[in-house]
């Protein structure tokens, strides 16, 4: 939630409706404003209009797929600072350790629970003014903080 | 009375006791006469004496003779043969002396009998003869025969034409059968006789012939016979002539090399009936061979013969005939080589592949020569069997051109030597596997393929059984790595519906004051059908389960498919609220023996595919029509479609995990290789159709 009390817009891109109304309706309830797209193109597009402080990915994706979506988002200077948290359905860890190294910020395995995603949003979300805040006023964020 | 050749073709035969005059003027009038005579008489066994006078010499004589008489010297030493001077006969210290050459020819009959000859023949030349001795001479010439007729003699009394009247001629003559003039190029025959009329005169009568030409023809002859025999006598091999002359085939001539064979003293083998020369069965083979060749009758150029040598011991002979005209009459001429040490190997041959572990074999002219036991076993057919049969019909069908390819490689006499491995059908129709080599022989003078087999079927099968294993293994091998592949799909399937569960459960304890009723309910049967969908997913992975292991059991009993599906479309509906699913059902369409929950299992499935493979807003038609003798239900959507080469491959069981790893949107992969198996668990086909980019049909039908 911003401090000037405009609600924060995150980005929900996966294949499935159904998932992205469970996420979007977890997100909605606490707070968040959320924007939905089925595939990896029509994510792209959205973000070209709209100020969004965060993306959760799904990696199953028609056209492209999730990985080169992912890729794509963390090669664009414009788009790279928005932190990406992966949602799969892949437990295996080599894909964790795939995705943090091309620049996701966090992957939740599929299924999670509200508190699961509530709390990786607020963990994403902090450390994005953290980095703001280095670059800029370190002191006056830290303050901020607690 | 007994005929003998006198060795001059002119005269021909003559009756023993015959004497014969010959006038001469030179030194060759005489050898002219005199040698093939002596050679007649040699060949033919005969005790031969020639007394010689000038213008011979015994040792002139003696080497002139040995030109037409390869073995003179042989003969002359087992006492066939003498040539003496007439000093020796006729002039004893200067003076005639009939009563002596008499005795002495009386003396050499006893000599003949002793010594099995063919009788006696003499030449003497009367050079010697004087004006004091004539009267003596010419009252000697009625004894003399006297016992020319006693001793059945041939005998030829040479007389120097210029030395004597032509009253003395003809008094010569007289006491002749038969006399020969040689007067300047011209030759005669004379035959006179005496008479005494009734005025007491004496009346001579008597013919001449001109024989210049016969005898002209005669020398030429002599001297063609003269090289022939040459080439004959010192030939390596054995070379003889079969004659019949009445008597049935006999050898009439035999060069030394038969004569070694045979083991014979020179002169002996002329004259012997075959039972001399072969054991009693193979005279029975002879004399057909004969008689067929003699006939003109088709015979083998050349056959094997068990021969006779003079010591009774048998011996392989090897005989190439050929048919030729000997002294007028028709005749064989015979190659004749002796085959023993051949055949001594061939029997050790014989020995080592009776024996052998391995097939041998010998094909000629398309069919089997030669088999060994173990090929017989090999083949299971007996040797009468294999014999004139075609070794192609023995191979396996799909073996045979291989086969006929070298066959005619190697009848061409091209080294074609190679190993190779074919199937023959044995006898019993089993098919065994043969380890070949074949290299082109020479066999009985005509090319042939040498081969040598050994069955291999033994391992070949354990060969098979270790490739077959290796395949057992690899399919294993890839169906773990399939199974493992399989779970990883299965657990990341499940999430999304428990996500779902467990995304709306934590949703309603958390915010549960936040939501209204309607909420709560929407958010339930979200829930309710996340767990179906679980329900549906674990559902699918038993049946693939049962299905592998052969335990998926269809009940089938009458039932309207027709209503299955609507009620499938109907439900369908519900679950993909984003598609416009329609529906083409024909009414009334007879009822079917089906498993009515299993051909519903096969349509969700396939209503499923089509909303998953197709945009939210395209339109997924489902239709079932009676066709003929069978129901055909189609699913069709507008979706992304498949791509023709994989159209083949969407029915296997692991394709869609196989795809699973690139971009595809998802699934198990279960649900068409389950449809299929329902399908034709109900006797049904089930196939697809696909553009790319416009969308698939799937159809399946039920017979009726």
């Amino acid at each position: 939630m911003s401090e000037a009390g405009k609600p924060i817009t995150i980005l929900v891109i996966d294949d499935e409706a159904a998932i992205r109304k469970l996420i979007s309706r977890m997100l909605e309830l606490e707070g968040y404003n959320v924007l939905q797209a089925e595939d990896g193109e029509k994510g792209l597009e959205l973000l070209k209009t709209n100020q969004v402080a965060l993306i959760l990915l799904d990696l199953k994706l028609p056209g492209d797929g999730g990985w080169t979506v992912l890729e794509k988002l963390k090669s664009d200077p414009e788009l790279s600072m928005i932190p990406v948290i992966v949602c799969s359905g892949a437990a295996e860890p080599e894909n964790r350790s795939r995705a943090l190294n091309i620049g996701a910020v966090d992957y939740l395995v599929k299924p999670f629970s509200l508190t699961t995603i509530v709390d990786a949003v607020v963990l994403a979300l902090q450390s994005d003014d953290d980095t703001i805040f280095i670059d800029e006023e370190s002191c006056s964020s830290k303050q901020n903080h607690f | 009375m007994e005929n003998v050749k006198t060795g001059l073709d002119f005269i021909g035969e003559v009756p023993r006791g015959t004497r014969l005059c010959h006038f001469y003027q030179t030194k060759e009038d005489l050898i002219d006469i005199l040698l093939p005579y002596f050679r007649a008489g040699l060949e033919n066994n005969e005790f031969c004496l020639w007394v010689v006078s000038d213008p011979l010499e015994v040792e002139d004589a003696k080497a002139l003779l040995k030109k037409t008489v390869a073995d003179l010297d042989e003969r002359i030493e087992k006492g066939q043969m003498e040539i003496a001077d007439v000093s020796r006969w006729y002039v004893k210290s200067g003076e005639f002396a009939p009563s002596d050459a008499f005795e002495g020819w009386i003396a050499k009959e006893e000599q003949v009998k002793e010594r099995g000859f063919n009788g006696i023949r003499f030449a003497a030349n009367h050079f010697w003869l004087s004006k004091q001795n004539w009267r003596e001479f010419v009252h000697a010439g009625a004894a003399a025969n006297s016992l020319s007729a006693k001793l059945r003699s041939v005998s030829v009394c040479s007389y120097p034409l210029d030395k004597h009247t032509i009253s003395e001629v003809i008094g010569l003559v007289s006491n002749y059968g038969l006399s020969i003039i040689k007067l300047q190029e011209a030759w005669f025959g004379v035959r006179a006789g005496t008479n005494l009329l009734p005025d007491g005169s004496i009346h001579w009568s008597g013919i001449v012939i001109d024989i210049t030409e016969r005898k002209r023809l005669e020398v030429k002859l002599l001297e063609s016979e003269t090289k022939y025999r040459t080439l004959v006598e010192s030939a390596p091999v054995g070379i003889w002539i079969l004659q019949d002359r009445g008597e049935g085939p006999r050898v009439v001539f035999a060069n030394p090399a038969v004569t070694e064979m045979f083991g014979y003293n020179p002169g002996e083998i002329p004259g012997l009936s075959f039972e001399h020369i072969f054991p009693q069965q193979s005279a029975a083979i002879a004399t057909r061979n004969f008689e067929m060749r003699i006939t003109d009758k088709p015979v083998p150029s050349k056959y094997e013969i068990i021969a006779k040598r003079k010591n009774g011991e048998q011996f392989f002979i090897e005989i190439t005939p050929t048919k030729i005209v000997f002294q007028g009459k028709p005749a064989i001429q015979a190659m004749v080589t002796d085959i023993s040490e051949r055949k001594k190997a061939e029997q050790l041959l014989g020995t080592i592949t009776d024996n052998a572990p391995i097939g041998v074999y010998i094909i000629q002219d398309g069919v089997f020569k030669y088999v060994n036991p173990r090929f017989m076993k090999d083949t299971g057919y007996s040797e009468s069997e294999l014999s004139g049969m075609n070794p192609i019909d023995m191979l396996h069908p799909e073996d045979r051109d291989g086969g006929r390819k070298i066959e005619v490689v190697m009848l061409k006499g091209e080294d074609f030597s190679t190993t190779r491995e074919f199937r023959i059908l044995t006898k019993a129709g089993d098919i065994k596997w043969i380890l070949q080599r074949v290299t082109p022989i020479q066999y009985r003078g005509k090319q042939a393929i040498l081969g040598s087999s050994m069955d291999i079927t033994e391992y070949k099968r354990v060969e098979e059984e270790a490739l077959r294993r290796q395949r057992d293994i690899t399919v294993m091998r890839e169906m773990d790595r399939m199974k493992s592949i399989l779970l990883s799909t299965v657990s990341h399937e499940l999430r999304s519906p428990m996500t779902i569960i467990k995304g709306y459960a934590s949703i309603l304890q958390k915010h549960s004051e936040k939501l209204n009723d309607s909420e709560k309910r929407d958010y339930y049967a979200a829930m309710s059908t996340a767990c179906n969908r679980l329900t549906d997913l674990i559902e699918n992975l038993l049946d693939t389960s049962r299905l592998e292991a052969g335990l998926l059991k269809i009940q089938k009993k009458p039932d309207d498919v027709s209503e299955v599906v609507k009620l499938a479309v109907a439900e369908a509906r519900l679950r993909a609220p984003g598609h416009d699913i329609g529906a083409n059902i024909e009414e009334k369409l007879p009822a079917v023996n089906i498993d009515a929950r299993r051909i519903r299992q096969v349509v969700d499935n396939l209503i499923d595919n089509a909303v998953k493979y197709s945009s939210e807003g395209t339109s997924v038609m489902v239709e079932a029509h009676q066709r003929e003798t069978e129901l055909l239900i189609s699913v069709a959507d507008q979706g992304m479609g498949i791509p023709a080469d994989e159209l083949g491959r969407i029915f296997n069981r692991f394709y869609r995990i196989e795809q699973r790893l690139s971009s595809d949107p998802g699934g198990m992969g279960l649900g068409l290789s389950l449809c299929k198996a329902l399908v034709e668990a109900h006797g049904g086909r089930i196939w697809a159709e696909s553009a790319v980019g416009r969308g698939s049909t799937f159809y399946f039908t039920i017979p009726l």
